[in-house]
């Protein structure tokens, strides 16, 4: 079988490249999430919180399906290596992770097939933070996910930083981004109609 | 004759352009030059590459191996662009498989006697003169070196044969193994003695990537570069040599 | 908005690359896609020049999606350093795909192998995007170094060259010292004019 990912070392970082290799079961299992996630804030009147805790849950399922182990205090490194080895590239993702230490990582998503498919950008990088988010604290509940540019906004990449002890700062990242979602959520109800 | 056509004459173009630079506009004709390298490195396409330009230049070329069959070889150049197999078929370049020549001559495979030595340099000289060569390749001398008994048949076979075909103004490059990550130019420690150059293909290692490099190590009685630039070998332009990036080392 | 926005971009590149052999573009994340999508404009305006772009952000499938018809584009060739590293094995005539993007002497090989079927009498420039992913992959004094060699080919072979850099949050210093190399800076702003 081949490496889950490819290893770049340089002086500063190690970078891992992931290597999609896309499973249809895992596909179809987002694909539904997403449509669940999707026409809840539809229900709800344009309700960020609602969508979110619909892919958060997701996150959570896939962790106890795919990634859960006998380990009491995962670490930054054992996290990483399932999550793209059994979520990231089934599902077709791209991405690089970097900085990574014990405390915290780096992802640059630079290639998102919910983002390619929907092509419903706000909705699919709402999609995307949630269910990471759920996957990451379903082992590191002291941890918190921080959320960078997303190709929602324009850029290239999503980036998310991954901390495994949240600083009090940090706390408040879920509420950021459930108020910018909401100050764009008249942008996702568009995009999907 | 003028001054570019007396350069042109004095030096042996290879036809990469880099290299050509490198050299100081080619090899001095005559020279015998050994293109060292491990298994892969390229010696066997930079060689193959040397007798196809000159070629195109109308200067017909002998490519003996040793190491390899003919169908092999050919085989393998055909995923090149600039192999042509109409270069080939007209008799500008000659493929001989120096093993069949052996035993035609009754040689033993394992070991040359001297008289052996002899018989096979004076088939090498009179092919050469017969079909009018200006470029001569052997892969590899290595596999030749094997069969000659002592260090001292060894240098006095290619000592006889640069000079034989320096005679002829015919330009040989004899590819030289060695064992990969060594800095050696010869399993023999002879061959670079007698060589009028030496260029050296090795590779370094670069965040889990290997990437091929370039040197040229002698040349005698011409200026050149010692630079050692990245090479890679492409099947649309053969060998290509880069500068290569050194803030890593 | 926007396409005041891409219009302006548009507008200030052309102007900047007629005049400058070099130019650097400094700009926020989420002015990346109307940049590119300003840049993908300007080269479909004028068939009469010849443009490379090589990609280390996103994988050329992924420019080809977001951008529609920038495939059949007749004057302009992809050089995708990206998609061979993260597994995807896309295959295009339009695009020459490099194994991983810390081939640097490759990538400065397949440069030049391009440009050099093109005629000389042809305006020859070179889009690479960006410095900020090639410095996520390689030790920054190795792009130096390799943006010392790119830069000294191109004014050799009249070749302008259009670099990007993507501002963070944090200040890189080589990005910085790096952009400064090239002949004009130009910095996107929202507010962009």
């Amino acid at each position: 079988m081949s490496e889950p990912f490819k290893k770049i070392e340089n002086k500063e970082n190690v970078v891992w490249i992931t290597q999609p290799n896309e499973a249809e079961t895992l596909l179809k299992r987002r694909e539904t999430a997403f449509n669940v996630a999707r026409g809840k804030l539809i229900d709800s009147g344009g309700k960020i919180e609602t969508a979110m805790q619909t892919a958060e849950a997701f996150g959570r399922g896939l962790f106890e399906d795919f990634i859960k182990r006998e380990i009491e205090n995962w670490t930054m490194e054992e996290w990483i290596e399932p999550v793209v080895e059994n979520i990231f590239n089934p599902l077709g993702t791209a991405a690089t992770f970097t900085s990574i230490s014990e405390k915290e990582a780096k992802s640059l998503i630079f290639r998102c097939r919910l983002h390619e498919e929907s092509n419903e950008p706000h909705m699919a990088s709402l999609f995307t933070y949630g269910f990471l988010r759920g996957i990451f604290l379903s082992a590191f509940p002291q941890g918190e996910l921080i959320m960078g540019s997303s190709i929602a906004q324009g850029a290239p990449m999503i980036e998310f930083t991954f901390k495994i002890n949240a600083t009090e700062k940090d706390l408040f990242e879920r509420e950021r981004v459930k108020n910018f979602y909401s100050q764009n959520v008249k942008k996702i109800q568009e995009s999907i109609i | 004759m003028d001054l570019t056509e007396q350069v042109e004459n004095e030096l042996c173009q290879t036809g990469i352009e880099e290299l050509d630079v490198m050299l100081g506009g080619g090899v001095p004709t005559g020279s015998t030059v050994l293109v060292v390298g491990s298994s892969g490195s390229g010696k066997t396409t930079l060689c193959m590459q040397y007798l196809i330009n000159g070629a195109r230049r109308g200067e017909r070329g002998v490519f003996f191996t040793i190491t390899e069959p003919l169908f092999k070889l050919t085989k393998n150049m055909e995923g090149f662009d600039f192999y042509d197999k109409q270069l080939i078929e007209s008799g500008m370049v000659n493929l001989i498989d120096l093993r069949i020549i052996s035993e035609r001559l009754g040689l033993d495979t394992e070991k040359y006697t001297v008289e052996d030595a002899a018989a096979l340099l004076d088939v090498l000289k009179d092919i050469a003169d017969e079909l009018n060569v200006k470029r001569l390749v052997i892969d590899s001398i290595t596999a030749l070196c094997y069969r000659l008994q002592t260090k001292e048949m060894i240098r006095d076979f290619i000592f006889k044969l640069g000079s034989s075909l320096a005679a002829m103004k015919c330009t040989t490059f004899l590819t030289s193994e060695v064992p990969p990550r060594v800095f050696q130019y010869s399993q023999y420690g002879i061959e670079e003695f007698i060589a009028d150059g030496i260029i050296f293909l090795g590779d370094v290692e670069r965040k889990g990537d290997l990437i091929r490099t370039f040197q040229v190590i002698k040349l005698r009685g011409q200026a050149h570069s010692r630079t050692k630039l990245a090479m890679s070998i492409s099947s649309r332009n053969g060998v290509e040599l880069a500068p290569l990036l050194k803030s890593r080392e | 908005m926007a396409n005041t926005l891409i219009d302006s971009l548009k507008e200030r590149i052309s102007k900047a690359i007629t005049v400058n052999q070099s130019v650097g573009i400094v700009l926020p994340g989420n002015n990346y896609s109307d940049l590119i999508q300003a840049f993908f404009e300007y080269v479909q305006s004028k068939p009469e020049d010849a443009w490379v772009y090589v990609t280390i952000t996103k994988p050329y499938e992924n420019i080809v999606k977001q951008f529609g018809n920038i495939s059949e584009v007749r004057n302009i060739k992809f050089i995708d350093c990206i998609s061979r590293a993260a597994g995807i094995s896309t295959v295009d005539p339009n695009c020459i795909f490099i194994e991983s993007p810390t081939m640097l002497e490759k990538l400065g090989l397949e440069i030049i192998n391009i440009f050099k079927e093109v005629d000389e009498k042809v305006n020859k420039y070179l889009l690479l995007d960006s410095l900020s992913t090639l410095i996520i992959y390689n030790d920054p004094e190795i792009v130096t170094e390799f943006f010392y060699h790119l830069a000294n080919k191109s004014r050799a072979r009249n070749i302008h060259t259009i670099s990007l850099a993507i501002e963070e949050e944090e200040v890189d210093r080589y990005l910085n010292k790096l952009i400064y190399l090239n002949d004009k800076i130009l910095k996107v702003r929202d507010s962009f004019i």
